[in-house]
């Protein structure tokens, strides 16, 4: 594995052992998941017990371990999202996308994942894709939506 | 010094100590699972449970190994909320856990009803952490670690491996409240059980017995700057 853009993201830290959770979160943007072998790079170049990144990394839901898809469908299952039907629209996304909920496409485009509550009440039932909120959607817009974010027929 | 009030008594405490620590000074029995005078205190376990007010105040329940005293503070260590809610605690740990002896016993001598309540898990850990506390704190080796949380909560290695950077000293063995942790060891090896961890033992020069596993002297080397013939030969063969 090539390290370039990991330790570019160490060195922005200057050693602050209290920035591991922050560490974390750029390899995570980078990635879209935390490879093992950037975990062990962080371990090795900060100084710190591999117990360390590893009780951060499994704590925290917002990380994730397995590699996932090039756009990540988040679905709000929080109180107000679920009672405005959000468990029909992850369904509706599972059958079109063919996955379950944490899992990825075969293609590698989409991961699938639920959240509970982005805070964003009002704009129920809600799903975000790779951080773009879209509200108030119902099941019929959901192909609508995702499509939006596959690659257009032809481009690689 | 801070002056309390426990289960009715004036006792003078030393700024700073906890309620579990003036207790146990004191002669006063509270159960404890996840304390241990070495580690620094997390509260986890629960059983230690007292109840506070201060000044009169409403009174709270809080873990006495955690809590520190204050002044016009009234503690109560057995009333009859404090002995409820420490038996429901001990009820649920027995469901988790529901073959370890000491929690048996801990269960008798607190009265806890003897048909549980709760679905038995059929568990041998109550996840109280001190072993991750006696690994980082006192051994230094941070091998271990409370992966994930809540309801998914588990102890080991990272990543929920085997852990790498365990010495195979023990100590989490010697500590666990539940002896949930055993080792195993033979002329050749030891083996940690619960984190699958086992190591090539060294043998003393002089008398031959394994007295500790090979990585722990290379650890301890690196630790300590200690010379290399220092661990040829075992503890007693030192002298």
């Amino acid at each position: 594995m090539d390290f370039t853009a990991v330790d570019k993201i160490i060195e922005g830290y200057h050693g602050d052992k209290t920035a591991i959770l922050a560490i974390l979160q750029d390899i995570q943007v980078v990635y879209n998941y935390l490879p093992r072998e950037a975990m062990m790079r962080v371990v090795e170049k900060m100084g710190v017990s591999q117990t360390q990144v590893s009780s951060l990394a499994t704590f925290f839901h917002a990380f994730s371990l397995k590699p996932r898809g090039k756009n990540i469908v988040t679905v709000c299952m929080g109180t107000a999202c679920h009672v405005r039907g959000a468990p029909r629209v992850l369904d509706e996304i599972e059958r079109q996308m063919g996955v379950k909920n944490q899992e990825t496409t075969a293609d590698g485009q989409f991961t699938v994942e639920t959240v509970n509550c982005v805070g964003a009440c009002a704009l129920g039932p809600l799903v975000m894709v790779n951080g773009n909120y879209h509200g108030n959607i119902a099941t019929s817009e959901v192909s609508e939506v995702l499509d939006q974010y596959r690659k257009p027929a032809g481009q690689a | 010094m801070v002056e309390i009030l426990l289960n009715g008594q004036k006792y003078e405490a030393r700024a700073g100590e906890t309620i579990l620590e003036v207790a146990q000074r004191m002669g006063i029995d509270i159960p404890t699972l996840c304390h241990h005078p070495s580690v620094k205190p997390t509260g986890s376990c629960r059983v230690c449970l007292v109840e506070f007010s201060v000044r009169g105040g409403s009174k709270k329940l809080t873990s006495s190994c955690t809590y520190v005293v204050e002044p016009n503070m009234s503690v109560e260590t057995h009333s009859e909320r404090v002995l409820k809610h420490r038996r429901t605690v001990l009820e649920l740990l027995q469901a988790r856990v529901p073959d370890s002896p000491e929690l048996k016993k801990m269960a008798k001598e607190n009265d806890v009803r003897l048909d549980p309540r709760f679905p038995v898990m059929k568990e041998d850990c109550i996840l109280c952490g001190l072993c991750v506390r006696v690994c980082d704190e006192v051994v230094g080796a941070k091998a271990i670690e409370l992966n994930d949380r809540g309801t998914k909560l588990t102890v080991g290695g990272p990543f929920m491996e085997s852990p790498e950077d365990c010495i195979g000293c023990g100590a989490c063995v010697y500590v666990c409240p539940v002896n949930c942790i055993k080792m195993e060891q033979t002329a050749e090896t030891r083996k940690i059980v619960k984190w699958d961890r086992e190591l090539p033992m060294r043998k003393c020069e002089t008398c031959g017995y394994p007295f500790m596993p090979n990585f722990q002297v290379l650890r301890f080397k690196k630790w300590a700057d200690m010379p290399g013939e220092f661990f040829k030969v075992c503890p007693d063969c030192r002298k």
